[in-house]
């Protein structure tokens, strides 16, 4: 089910009416943990069996961790059950690729069957909440859950279930225990986002799509300033997709009452790599700090060459987890190895305060676009190709749309505005208002009318 | 007042904003609904007939403006499917154009469209029919609807027929084998009750070359949207879609042993019978014209099953009290049917001068006077 389909708003007005209707707090949960498995379960019946079996798997082994001495050996069994479901689901084709090409450059005849492909949607993102929450536990930040039917509506809650924000226990557990009553500020304020969301996805998103699909479809033939126009195209299409969808997911959460944490902040507007990173996916990058990149540095975050191994390290399996493909390793090592670079450098007094913001701003976007070549690339060659082509500075009419522009520059100065001293002119209601039946009235009558699944389903 | 959520952007509405946002939105919506069907003139002409062929077939909200046109301007509209449009032949050589000839004046208005079955024309009365209601009408039958299970709707697997007008048909009938999925299905239901997506689409169809604006603009990248919208009507298709040719002389035009499905069995007969008590229900006057239909084509078996199944719609017809005109038998010759059910110039002329002639008719169309 796709937030973005008629029949998502089908759903979505059932599962709202009857959450606010149902009185004690108990049929309440059962009622979002029904909807949550019903809204998973239309994709595939097979996904919520395995969504289910990751569930009590984490319940029992935190539950165990709680009362045993052995909290080692539950964390551990439990993180296996998910890096191990994860890679049957993800990796296992990727895995037995790679290990015939070098068994055929040993010479050795043997073949490696690749598993039957079953990846469901979003097992990248519970997966990754699910670790997190035992993880907690056994770092004793949050205490185990005993409430099962609580646990489980937080490892399927629907609106982040497919595509994250990759919630921690730590903030969602708690709303889960006081459910929040009816409140006119909620569904006003998750309306506004969903509206935002929906247009940041149709109308922006799926509409830069189709122009990125048809340049990286084949980049071979393509023109030096057609590739970069439409690297630059798959930035902004990649932002819209991913922060639309993180908006939707948000505002359909703030109208049942949950606050679900923000995950992208204008990261177009970052002036240092690392600033992207507490900009771009931020639940994401918040969890591959706390779960990956700390214990790997040991806890630190100065300069020594473990943290940076470690820095590097965690980037390429940030990498990794976006898709088993070694664009998307080349993508989290080049990150990796431009924040291990520039670390040092975005701290200094030269970097803060003797460079202009703008042109920082400029370098870095610039940078973000070239890893954006090897992540949007179906291939290493695809990748090498489209590189090849930009720098081959030939020209020719890109034929890029000129609404395009217009929107992706309305876009950017509004982001501009609204993060500098003149932003109490987006404040005022009639802009507010304005801009929100703006984007309705497009959505209506210029919105593409099928319904593009969102980019981060993939991953 | 300030957001309780933490936002990257500021167009978070209070809900006393929302109000005014939807006014305005309701506002907007309804000025350009309501209007259009005035901006926009249908080039109506003698012998008209709907525009809505191939990439402008779904295309209702023109439909439904050429039904509030028609009704206005011809006492009697015949509908029905391709078979009424006109497909072998020119505008000015169809049904309704030779009964008027036959009746020395104009009577009638084709409101055929292509492919519409009979599962289709309960949900085109239903969601665009409603300048139709109070009407005098000439509804075709068409037998080939129930030539085969797979033509009744119901052929799974291979033999499942993807058929035309999947938006009109009931959505959610599991005895219907559908070729779209039901997400997109209950998109339809969607668009059918909130009105605004038939006009956008026709938006589309008139405007953007019935594609998305976004696929439009990547074919026009330095054009603007707005520019590209006219009030300027689809016009009036002339011209024959088929080859204008008998069947007989066709490549490969050989006998058909079709299965038939019994009217007691079949779908599409069911669609019928409740598309006749949608009108009843709506205050119509109706005529059944049952086909023409190509059964000198039929093999000696297939004839025997097609007279039976046309037994029971005729005693189903009679004992509901509908007045209709059979065409299916020996009434048209071979060379008049350009393929199993389309009829060429000379047969559309045999048929009216028929009808024209048949008490029944004549009773029902001097009845409305």
């Amino acid at each position: 089910m796709l937030f973005n389909s008629p029949v998502f708003a089908a759903f979505f007005v059932i599962v709202l009416a009857g959450y606010y209707a149902l009185r004690p707090a108990r049929l309440r949960i059962l009622w979002i943990l029904a909807a949550s498995y019903v809204f998973y379960g239309w994709l595939s019946p097979l996904y919520p069996a395995l969504l289910a079996y990751a569930t009590l798997v984490s319940y029992v082994a935190a539950r165990a961790m709680a009362s045993s001495r052995r909290k080692k050996a539950w964390l551990a069994l439990a993180v296996v059950n998910g890096i191990v479901m994860l890679g049957a689901a993800k990796y296992g084709a990727f895995l037995a690729a790679n290990l015939n090409g070098l068994l055929e450059i040993l010479g050795i005849e043997a073949t490696v069957k690749a598993p039957g492909r079953l990846f469901p949607v979003g097992i990248s993102f519970y997966t990754m909440l699910i670790i997190g929450y035992v993880m907690d536990v056994y770092r004793g930040k949050v205490p185990a859950e005993k409430d099962v039917v609580r646990y489980a509506t937080f490892t399927a809650f629907f609106p982040y279930l497919l595509a994250g924000p990759i919630e921690r226990a730590g903030t969602m557990l708690p709303q889960l225990v006081r459910l929040p009553k009816f409140r006119a500020v909620n569904i006003s304020e998750g309306l506004s986002l969903f509206v935002v969301g929906l247009f940041k996805k149709v109308a922006l998103a799926d509409f830069l799509a189709i122009y990125v699909d048809r340049v990286y479809g084949s980049p071979a033939g393509a023109a030096g300033l057609t590739l970069l126009v439409a690297t630059y195209a798959f930035a902004w299409q990649i932002y819209f997709d991913f922060s639309g969808y993180t908006d939707l997911a948000r505002g359909v959460a703030k109208m049942m009452g949950f606050d679900l944490s923000l995950n992208f902040n204008n990261p177009y507007l970052a002036d240092g790599l690392g600033d992207f990173w507490r900009r771009w996916h931020i639940s994401l990058s918040s969890w591959i700090r706390d779960y990956i990149y700390f214990p790997l540095a040991g806890r630190t975050i100065a300069p020594t060459v473990r943290s940076y191994a470690a820095m590097i390290a965690a980037m390429v399996l940030a990498g990794l987890w976006h898709g088993a493909a070694w664009t998307f390793v080349i993508w989290g090592a080049i990150h990796g190895i431009g924040r291990a670079f520039t670390r040092e450098l975005e701290v200094s007094s030269f970097y803060k305060h003797r460079i202009p913001k703008p042109v920082k701003q400029f370098f870095v976007f610039h940078l973000i676009c070239l890893t954006w070549i090897f992540f949007r690339a179906a291939t290493f060659p695809d990748a090498l190709a489209v590189l090849k082509g930009i720098l081959s500075f030939t020209v020719s009419d890109p034929r890029f749309p000129l609404v395009g522009i217009l929107f992706i520059g309305l876009v950017w100065g509004y982001q501009f505005l609204f993060k500098s001293k003149r932003r109490r002119i987006l404040d005022h209601s009639a802009v507010r208002v304005g801009l929100m039946l703006a984007m309705m009235l497009y959505l209506v009558f210029f919105s593409t009318p099928g319904y593009e699944k969102f980019y981060y389903f993939r991953f | 007042m300030k957001p309780t959520i933490p936002n990257s952007n500021n167009v978070i509405l209070t809900w006393k904003e929302w109000i005014l946002t939807a006014v305005l939105f309701l506002a907007v919506s309804f000025t350009l609904y309501f209007g259009w069907s005035r901006w926009e003139k249908i080039p109506v002409e003698r012998d008209y007939r709907s525009s809505c062929w191939e990439e402008r077939m779904s295309d209702y909200w023109a439909y439904a403006q050429w039904c509030r046109v028609a009704r206005a301007g011809y006492p009697v509209l015949l509908i029905g499917d391709s078979v009424v449009w006109g497909q072998e032949v020119p505008n000015n050589e169809t049904i309704s154009h030779a009964i008027n000839a036959e009746l020395g004046r104009d009577e009638v208005a084709n409101l055929g469209i292509d492919g519409l079955t009979n599962a289709a024309m309960t949900g085109l009365f239903r969601h665009y029919g409603r300048s139709l209601r109070g009407t005098r009408i000439i509804l075709e039958f068409n037998p080939l609807w129930m030539s085969s299970p797979s033509r009744d709707l119901r052929g799974r697997g291979k033999a499942r027929w993807e058929f035309h007008h999947p938006r009109l048909v009931p959505q959610l009938d599991p005895r219907i084998s559908y070729y779209r999925g039901l997400d997109e299905r209950i998109g339809y239901l969607f668009d059918h009750y909130l009105k605004l997506p038939p006009f956008v689409r026709h938006l589309m169809v008139n405007n953007f070359e019935n594609k998305s604006v976004s696929a439009w603009l990547l074919e026009h990248p330095y054009r603007l949207p707005l520019g590209a919208i006219s009030f300027a009507a689809a016009p009036m298709m002339r011209e024959k879609q088929g080859l204008g040719t008998a069947w007989s002389s066709r490549k490969g035009a050989g006998p058909v042993d079709a299965p038939f499905v019994p009217a007691g069995e079949s779908l599409q007969w069911e669609f019928y019978l409740k598309a006749l008590r949608r009108l009843k229900k709506n205050g119509n006057s109706v005529f059944v014209l049952l086909g023409p239909f190509n059964s000198h084509r039929l093999t000696a078996p297939s004839r025997e099953r097609f007279l039976a199944m046309m037994s029971e719609v005729k005693a189903k017809l009679d004992e509901l009290g509908y007045p209709y005109f059979d065409a299916t038998e020996d009434l048209l010759p071979s060379e008049a049917f350009a393929d199993q059910c389309h009829v060429l110039k000379d047969g559309h002329e045999r048929l009216a001068r028929a009808l024209v002639r048949d008490a029944g008719f004549a009773g029902w169309l001097g009845g409305g006077k």
